[in-house]
């Protein structure tokens, strides 16, 4: 892996910046790989994620392309579509992931957190890199890195982050993202 | 048909072993580029195999004939298996098969005999990984393979400088992992 970098603690005015730089993210896609590993599994797939401000699909799809799940949801309903499955729901995607997959991964995290953005409503603590990139994030117990960027766009988006907690890591490989930030001023 | 099961399989046996570039294009059902990436292929019969693409699809799947290693750098993980005769993962590995194994398999039709000879394997098996595999021979030496999986998705491998039956690297077919790799004994 890549050497071992030299973090600074981020202080409030570069998390700040960064928030507002990166909440105009509102809509995206991305497309790449995930491997979630647990005490007694460890599973890969492609992934495919679209956000439209609160609404998202992820799409999780084996090597040959093979759909194998397609998680629809909002902030008040979540859908896991899997061949030769019923359609599940569930209030929360945390709900719904941990009932399906044996994962509690926090996805409502993770909508924030695949942006290299701190989750609101808990503390964090975060770490940048010798690029200024903000590449550690410690939040309710997780521990989130980001090893890769894609430096073409401003700024600058994630390419491989690990996300780990206890037994549970996962690895996040963002191999293209389509970003559309909200040029917008409020 | 019996013309064409033979025609291929002198064709695969004078190919004892073959070093190439290769560039996958993978297309969807309607055409669409979904992936292009560049890579390089060993075979060795009976049953030795390296493939490797490289970024931004880095993957390498090596086999000895009875171990097989599939290498992900991106997710630092490699899967290892053992190979049992019903695995023929991917078409490449296929062609480092023993003749009688792969014409007992398949249904073999040739569809072009010039410049070109074109040959269309069907599995015979219902639930195989593709649904169609061509093989392109020029001057009676493999130049290029063309796979069709359920989805309608193709994928086509053109190979590049070519080398056929020439001394290979020792170890070229055992896969080293490298540390920081997770390994999955499957």
């Amino acid at each position: 892996c890549s050497a071992p970098q030299k973090l600074e603690q981020a202080d409030q005015h570069y998390t700040d910046g960064h928030t507002r730089a990166l909440m105009k993210l509102t809509h995206w896609q991305f497309s790449g790989k995930i491997r979630v590993k647990t005490e007694d599994s460890a599973n890969s797939a492609n992934i495919q994620w679209l956000q439209e401000g609160e609404n998202y699909r992820i799409v999780l799809s084996g090597p040959l392309g093979k759909v194998g799940a397609v998680i629809d949801g909002n902030p008040y309903r979540v859908t896991l579509e899997m061949p030769d499955h019923p359609l599940y729901q569930a209030q929360t995607p945390e709900a719904l992931l941990y009932e399906h997959f044996g994962w509690n991964l926090p996805l409502s995290h993770l909508f924030y957190w695949v942006r290299t953005l701190p989750a609101p409503g808990s503390n964090f603590d975060a770490k940048t890199n010798e690029e200024q990139q903000l590449a550690v994030i410690q939040q309710d117990g997780w521990d989130i890195r980001y090893d890769r960027f894609h430096n073409q766009f401003t700024p600058a988006l994630p390419g491989r982050m690990k996300i780990n907690k206890g037994d549970l890591q996962l690895t996040l490989v963002m191999n293209q993202w389509q970003p559309e930030f909200v040029t917008a001023q409020h | 048909d019996q013309a064409a099961v033979n025609r291929l399989g002198s064709l695969l046996d004078k190919m004892d072993s073959l070093d190439a570039g290769f560039q996958q294009r993978i297309l969807d059902a309607r055409g669409a580029r979904l992936q292009e990436v560049d890579g390089k292929l060993s075979l060795k019969r009976p049953g030795k195999f390296y493939w490797q693409t490289e970024n931004p699809f880095p993957q390498t799947v090596v086999s000895d004939g009875s171990t097989l290693w599939l290498f992900d750098p991106d997710l630092e993980q490699v899967t290892i298996q053992q190979i049992d005769e019903s695995i023929s993962r991917t078409p490449a590995m296929l062609l480092s098969g023993d003749v009688a194994s792969i014409t007992e398999k398949f249904e073999v039709l040739k569809v072009r005999d010039s410049d070109i000879e074109e040959f269309v394997l069907r599995p015979k098996e219902e639930e195989s990984l593709f649904e169609e595999l061509r093989l392109n021979f020029a001057d009676q030496w493999l130049v290029s393979l063309l796979l069709v999986d359920s989805l309608g998705q193709r994928t086509a491998i053109e190979l590049r400088d070519v080398r056929f039956n020439q001394e290979q690297k020792a170890g070229r077919y055992t896969f080293n992992v490298p540390d920081g790799v997770d390994v999955i004994q499957q």
